[in-house]
């Protein structure tokens, strides 16, 4: 018994070394070295003039999700640095319906400015309250609960104001952005429609 | 005056040496942004002692390596494919029947929420080449956390194994991080996104 023991105790520890020294051993090319002649120099500059050209150079909007921080920036120079919240990433389940409350990722664009928004209540809504969703749109319209404005970024998604303040910097939105009133207003005067949102 | 100007000095010398990989890198890494500076998702770079998310070519994030181990390559470019951890994040799911009625309250507790704190510190990112890039902290963990983890390095050196035995140019590099940034890191991965490495 006690042989067995030892027996793989001794292979595991000899798997456990060569997991460790894998990466020592294995590689398939070496880094290639480049010459530092006129020509590479000109090549490099001009992919440098690209690669910066590539960069947007107008308004955007930058949404960091793990930190809940909000930017407008243009070009290098940050504009506005807010604090936000954004989706939860909780899954609500009911019947053969489900919904998971993640800010979407990827590349938008500022599609929609609301003043004074109306919040047309959404089935999981409801179903959150432990309430049935009603049939129609009776009660389901709810008032001065997404602050002064917002910003539509596509898909049902806004940018837009909270009751909730403190929970600003916090993953507790069910996919859209909130911000505080001031950061909120700042931004709306900003940004014209067509503005990018970055979301990462 | 004086103090503003040197302040001024520093913070364009600062934003100066982030960006000086630039005039020393392989032309390659420049070729590899421009690519996925044109895609709309964020990338990942791997530096020697840093990484860094760039968004439209712009750098977002950065931070340090502690240390880096794995054979030295010219550089390359590819995609997640997958990611897997020793622990994987919770998923929170709520059955809408068992909610009981409240008034309306949009507020989560937090224990109702999944955040970068959650993530965990150990993962393996596997690319569409086959590379492996295990990645952890130097937490402690005790006893029981390291043996997990150590579990779980030699699944990953199996599964890097598989994809060489592929043919595939797969390469394995660890990465140690501090706690944060580990997380920070797996909550930002995304399938097919850039990596240059």
């Amino acid at each position: 018994m006690t042989r067995r023991v030892f027996t793989v105790a001794a292979v595991t520890c000899l798997l456990v070394l060569f997991a460790a020294l894998i990466p020592r051993f294995l590689g398939t090319d070496s880094p290639s070295g480049e010459d530092d002649s006129q020509a590479v120099r000109e090549q490099r500059l001009k992919l440098q003039k690209r690669l910066l050209a590539a960069r947007p150079q107008a308004l955007f909007i930058l949404v960091d999700t793990a930190s809940n921080r909000l930017y407008l920036r243009r070009g290098e120079r940050v504009l506005l640095e807010a604090v936000c919240s954004t989706g939860s990433g909780r899954r609500l389940t009911s019947g053969d319906k489900s919904w998971t409350f993640q800010t979407p990722r990827g590349q938008f664009t500022i599609s929609s400015k609301i003043s004074n928004p109306v919040w047309r209540k959404p089935d999981w809504a409801f179903l959150e309250e432990g309430k049935a969703p009603p049939k129609d749109n009776r009660g389901r319209f709810e008032r001065d609960v997404l602050g002064e404005y917002a910003l539509g970024f596509g898909d049902g998604y806004f940018i837009h104001g909270t009751l909730y303040t403190r929970m600003l910097g916090r993953n507790v939105t069910h996919g859209c952005i909130r911000l505080a009133s001031k950061d909120l207003v700042q931004l709306t005067r900003s940004v014209p429609l067509g503005t990018k949102v970055y979301i990462f | 005056m004086a103090t503003s100007f040197v302040l001024l000095l520093l913070c364009l010398g600062m934003n100066t040496y982030t960006e000086q990989w630039r005039d020393t890198c392989p032309l390659s890494v420049l070729e590899y942004h421009l690519t996925l500076s044109g895609e709309p998702g964020a990338y990942l770079h791997v530096f020697d002692t840093d990484l860094a998310v760039f968004v439209k070519g712009l750098e977002v994030k950065r931070w340090q390596i502690l240390e880096k181990r794995g054979p030295r390559l010219a550089p390359r470019l590819s995609r997640v494919a997958s990611w897997s951890s020793a622990i994987p994040p919770p998923r929170i799911v709520v059955q809408a029947e068992y909610l009981q009625e409240n008034p309306a309250d949009t507020v989560s507790s937090s224990d109702e929420i999944v955040a970068v704190d959650d993530m965990p510190e150990t993962f393996t990112v596997e690319l569409e080449d086959g590379t492996h890039f295990l990645v952890t902290s130097r937490a402690s963990l005790g006893m029981a956390g390291t043996l997990r983890r150590r579990l779980f390095e030699m699944r990953t050196a199996c599964s890097f194994l598989r994809a060489r035995l592929r043919g595939q140019p797969a390469s394995m590099m660890v990465l140690y991080l501090e706690k944060s940034p580990a997380q920070h890191l797996y909550w930002v991965l995304q399938e097919r996104m850039g990596v240059i490495y």
